[in-house]
């Protein structure tokens, strides 16, 4: 009898705590594939602050917050080639680069559809001039397959959504980076 | 008996959030202000989902937005007069995935579009933002308004309701102080 009931207890315990939300896992906000259209220069890019991000309350639903999305941001901008070097501190760098999480959102049931919406502006830290500034959109579908748990469904859809942002960010800044 | 009535209550508690227009995520310029513009320009809303749909989803937005704008006592290009500022309004349809009423397994019916907003005369962005909703039809509690929708076709009136909390974004911050 005793048995059964820790057998009970056991097999509810894991599923309460397997529907606690968790926020993003940052390695896995890092897009694995490489950027098509790479340029490589000699510039230091200090990744500043970022904002608008919100913190996952483990009873609601995966959010992405500031401190992993600049994580993120700064292992792939490191590993895109695209800067000499990325640092996070205040020594002296040539740009810097800002970001604000406008708008996040997961939607549906059974395949979770999230959309991130991120202001970049990168500067001339000499000058302080805004070399650029886009608003970038990316979409991501977890499909019903990557996981049965739902909330586990949600954290991999804003995984995979800053993935999809990234990507954008790198290849737009591959572009109008100066040559 | 008490409990019919709850029942009812609650039903339509819970159908006027299914049916309330969502408020969209703005981002501004800096600086950047609405309040001088009572004139419109609505170029013609992109699909850019990927998918086709029953209805033409873009040509749809449009003529929600153009509709719900005059509704409101703006006026809307070409009707413009001149010397009027006109506020250019570029939109996108990024995520429309439809709802399924199969009650073993109902799927929600979702939509997001993208808003940028432009001075037609300088051609600057001034600010962009992005209006998701959702339905959740056949869920538990939104059964009663939602199946009422999925019958009808979600996809129009999720656009409908985004339409309208574009317009009235826009109206808030046009009347801001």
């Amino acid at each position: 009898m005793n048995g059964t009931v820790s057998l009970i207890t056991f097999f509810f315990g894991v599923v309460i705590l397997s529907a606690c939300a968790a926020a993003p896992d940052v390695d896995r906000m890092i897009p694995s594939a490489p950027p098509s259209a790479v340029l490589h220069s000699d510039k230091v890019l200090r990744v500043g602050e970022v904002t608008g991000g919100k913190e996952t309350n483990p009873l609601m639903q995966s959010m992405i917050d500031d401190t992993g999305f600049r994580q993120a941001l700064v292992d792939t901008l490191q590993r895109s080639g695209l800067f000499r070097s990325v640092i996070t501190d205040q020594a002296a760098a040539d740009y810097e680069l800002q970001a604000e999480i406008v708008s996040q959102e997961v939607q549906g049931i059974y395949d979770a559809t999230a959309t991130l919406f991120v202001n970049y502006r990168l500067l001339e830290v000499s000058s302080h001039r805004e070399i650029w500034k886009e608003n970038l959109l990316s979409r991501y579908m977890a499909k019903f397959e990557e996981s049965f748990i739902g909330v586990e469904r949600r954290r991999k859809a804003n995984e995979g959504v800053v993935r999809e942002n990234l990507l954008q960010l790198v290849d737009r800044l591959s572009q109008v980076l100066p040559k | 008996m008490k409990l019919k009535y709850l029942a009812v209550v609650l039903s339509l508690v819970v159908s006027s959030c299914v049916y309330a227009p969502p408020e969209p995520e703005v981002w501004m310029e800096k600086g950047a202000s609405l309040t001088q513009y009572k004139a419109f320009e609505v170029l013609p809303a992109q699909n850019e989902t990927g998918k086709t749909f029953g209805f033409d989803v873009g040509a749809t937005l449009t003529a929600k937005l153009i509709a719900k704008l005059h509704a409101k006592g703006y006026s809307v290009q070409p009707a413009a007069s001149p010397g009027e500022d006109v506020l250019l309004l570029r939109s996108s349809v990024m995520v429309l995935e439809e709802g399924s009423l199969i009650t073993l397994f109902p799927e929600a019916a979702y939509c997001t579009v993208r808003t940028a907003l432009i001075d037609k005369k300088t051609g600057g962005l001034l600010g962009e933002m992005v209006t998701s909703k959702e339905f959740r039809t056949g869920g538990l509690l939104e059964g009663g308004g939602a199946g009422a929708i999925g019958l009808a076709g979600s996809e129009p009136l999720l656009i409908d309701l985004i339409a309208e909390g574009i317009v009235n974004e826009l109206e808030k911050r046009i009347k801001q102080h």
